[in-house]
């Protein structure tokens, strides 16, 4: 189910309705809990089975190691529901992936390897990093392992942020379950502000701007090389209004509903430093990435050599959770790179403030860096990113076809942006509650968005995650 | 919105002459409608050496605004080589060659000296029986051949009051936003997935005779001198990469076969597309707001069949007797 939906509103409008009419909060939190069960069926009701038994694992190994003392059981137990929640992933997310390459080692032989036809789960990387964090967070003491099957179930399974995050932490969840969730106007207002924030990003940019892309793309040997720039450009812009579209009607849905997430995305084109982007794009994974991968690994506790070996390989695996093709692995390797490198430049330059060209060109660098990164993740092989990037180096002839609308889009998101560089004009501009300036606008951004968006179907591009 | 009238003496409904329509789905254009409901022309001499052109949307050509329309460039073509005809495109969005046939001969009585009737076909099928049509008549194949008005079949475009007011008042919004309520309420699906796919059934194909008769009522339908133009989807993407070969030629062979036997000429558009693009990559489909190489004629496009027609009724078979 798409937050898009009519389906959804009506399924948001009965749970809004038991929020404020049950007194139970345990009955609450069993509707709750039904309609988040409901919402994934909703896509295909068969991984409902999957996603209930990677809740039962977690949930059992948490309960065991609240009662474990020793060090060798606890860790034995994380291990396990750790490797039995990756099988799962594995399985379904990385068995092409595996099997294209045993095939492609095996080739010379004559031999062929079965394929097998899976169905990639929808949200199965989000909701099974969320069943992990649970069980880390048990195991570090971090949080206590709650009693509650539901209660663990509510938390992985909990619908505004079930199928392409942000990805939830335990530990800033699970206390929240242990309070009646109070709804508000000023909780309304601000969840509906978030709301059609995300929605306007996603239905209206985001999928205009998706046909373009996906057309030129495509086909990228018959168009120009302007035509490619500008198609890249389009998809930087595209995936960031699509996935924070997304968190932000989740984050959105979830105020509405008296439940708190992080803020996912903070503008992270204005980033002046590689590092600075990893700290405002995704930071619910970036953050998840950090703390149970980068800082076990040691961090930056061990040297300069090994900080730059495990941000290679926390952002090599990050890589690898987006997709499972080497594009995506390369795709980390490139940031992971250009992490340590920021690393170990950072360390040898002065701590003074930049001045304005200094800055812009840390921009326009982070920027290149970015978009090359995009053109790499967006890229279905390896050729088609050089043949991409050689078109557009070597400013290719072709069909030239830049859509008005699409430059439009573009600049509604680099006017934003600009906005936010001047606090006066933020200040006028910007969509702060209890102005009729802001109600305004939402109601022709939510008008737009509804009435405009494409007609064609354009899933959340995180839905393949 | 294009609001349709009825006309008693040619027996169809056209679009209410003095009406305009802005169009910004595809391409961005105005078109005027005259006193005959013809797109681009608001003044037509019924007694002036005429070709008729006619066609569906292609025709009719909302895209594109009125002096880029093919009839009207075809006209100045004519103009600059010095004859004095007029070309008008009698195209409506959604009609069919049943459409065209059986308004012949009411257009034969209102315009006195028709030169030539020429028709343009974008889709081959449109001259298969059995095919779906919004207008009023079809092709059928059971029990026998034959073309006949469908009581079932009719414009959904006839102004009512109340769309007429909408329009007046620049409030076809309101309409868009009913309409788009309207397919979200009916697509509303409660049950769980997974939604079944639904399997594309083939359709109707009958290839055979079908092109002979049908050729055979247009060629009955007037004694003018008639020529088929097909505009193929040439060139069409295809795996990534531009190919030049028209997915239906074999289709196009033997319906230029068929028709030559009934005395007209087919003129396929597919090299003269492919030969523009070639030459300084010009595509005679897609407009900025739309996909490259699909949808509907750009002004490229429009040339292109302009000069074709031109070429056609100049060459020697069907060369025009204007004098």
């Amino acid at each position: 189910m798409l937050f898009t939906q009519i389906e959804f509103f009506l399924l948001f409008g009965l749970v809004l309705l038991a929020c404020a009419l049950l007194r139970s909060h345990a009955a609450l939190k069993w509707v709750l809990l039904i309609a988040s069960l409901y919402f994934y069926a909703y896509w295909d009701v068969r991984f409902v089975g999957l996603m209930l038994a990677c809740i039962t694992v977690n949930y059992t190994a948490a309960r065991y190691l609240d009662h474990r003392e020793d060090d060798r059981s606890r860790k034995w137990i994380a291990g396990v529901a750790i490797g039995l929640s990756l099988l799962g992933l594995g399985v379904f997310k990385y068995h092409g992936f595996f099997l294209e390459n045993v095939q492609a080692a095996v080739d010379g032989w004559g031999m062929r390897v079965p394929a097998l036809d899976l169905v990639l789960p929808v949200g199965i990387s989000f909701f099974t990093f969320q069943a992990l964090s649970y069980t880390l967070d048990v195991y570090r003491r971090d949080i206590p392992a709650t009693h509650s099957w539901r209660d663990v179930a509510l938390y992985i399974s909990f619908f505004p942020q079930l199928v392409a995050g942000p990805i939830v932490r335990a530990a800033e969840f699970m206390p929240q379950l242990d309070q009646r969730p109070r709804l508000s106007w000023e909780r309304a207002g601000s969840g509906t502000r978030q709301f059609v924030r995300g929605l306007f990003k996603k239905a209206f940019i985001a999928d205009q701007l998706a046909g373009f892309v996906d057309f030129t793309f495509s086909q990228y040997t018959e168009f120009s090389g302007l035509t490619l720039f500008v198609a890249l450009v389009a998809y930087t812009v595209q995936i960031y209004c699509d996935f924070s579209g997304y968190s932000d009607m989740a984050i959105g849905t979830a105020r509405f509903l008296g439940y708190d997430f992080s803020e996912n995305f903070r503008h992270p084109y204005l980033s002046r430093s590689i590092t600075e982007f990893w700290r405002r794009w995704h930071i619910s994974l970036s953050t998840w990435l950090r703390d149970y991968l980068y800082i076990p690994l040691g961090g930056n506790r061990k040297g300069r050599r090994r900080t730059c070996l495990n941000l290679l390989l926390t952002m090599l695996l990050g890589g690898l959770w987006h997709g499972a093709a080497w594009t995506f692995v390369i795709w980390g390797a490139w940031h992971g790179a250009w992490l340590a490198g920021y690393r170990f430049w950072a360390t040898k330059c002065s701590r003074e403030p930049m001045g304005a060209s200094a800055s812009r060109f840390n921009w326009l660098l982070t920027m290149t860096v970015v978009m090359l990164g995009w053109l790499l993740f967006r890229a279905s092989s390896l050729e088609q990113f050089w043949g991409m990037l050689v078109r557009m180096v070597s400013a290719a002839e072709g069909i030239t076809w830049i859509p008005w609308m699409t430059l439009c889009c573009i600049g509604l998101v680099v006017g934003r942006h600009l906005l936010l560089l001047s606090p006066r004009w933020e200040r006028a501009f910007g969509l702060e509650p209890g102005r009729a300036w802001t109600a305004f606008a939402l109601t022709v951004m939510a008008g737009v968005a509804w009435l405009f968006a494409p007609e064609q179907f354009h899933p959340f591009i995180y839905f393949q995650f | 919105m294009v609001h349709l009238v009825w006309r008693e003496d040619l027996q169809k409904f056209i679009p209410e002459p003095g009406s305009h329509v802005r169009w910004h789905r595809e391409g961005w254009a105005l078109t005027r409608f005259g006193a005959d409901g013809m797109a681009g022309r608001t003044e037509v001499d019924t007694r002036a050496l005429s070709v008729l052109l006619w066609g569906d949307s292609f025709v009719e050509a909302l895209q594109v605004s009125d002096d880029k329309k093919m009839a009207a460039v075809a006209t100045q073509i004519f103009t600059r080589n010095g004859y004095e005809v007029q070309v008008l495109g009698v195209g409506g969005s959604g009609q069919s060659v049943a459409d065209y046939l059986l308004a012949m001969p009411a257009y034969a009585r209102r315009f006195s000296d028709i030169q030539a009737q020429v028709i343009l076909v974008s889709n081959l099928r449109d001259l298969l029986p059995d095919q779906p049509t919004q207008e009023r008549a079809r092709f059928f194949s059971q029990p026998t051949f034959r073309i006949e008005p469908d009581p079932k079949a009719g414009p959904g475009r006839v102004s009512s009051p109340r769309n007429k007011r909408v329009d007046a008042l620049r409030l076809s919004i309101l309409r868009k936003a009913r309409r788009k309520a309207a397919g979200s309420l009916g697509n509303l699906r409660l049950a769980p997935g997974p939604v079944p796919r639904p399997i594309d059934e083939p359709a109707s194909m009958h290839v055979g005779d079908d092109f002979r008769y049908i050729a055979r009522r247009l060629k009955a339908a007037s004694d003018k001198p008639m020529v088929l133009l097909y505009c193929p989807e040439v060139p069409r993407f295809e795996q990534g990469v531009l190919v030049f070969d028209d997915l239906d030629a074999a289709l196009a062979e033997r319906c230029a076969t068929a028709f030559a036997r009934e005395g007209i000429r087919m003129v396929n558009l597919a090299e003269p597309f492919a030969a523009a693009f070639r030459e300084d990559r010009t595509l005679a489909r897609g407009f900025a707001n739309s996909y490259p190489t699909k949808g509907h004629l750009n002004p490229a496009g429009h040339r292109l069949v302009a000069r074709a027609l031109y070429d056609a009724l100049t060459s020697p078979s069907d060369a025009l007797h204007t004098d």
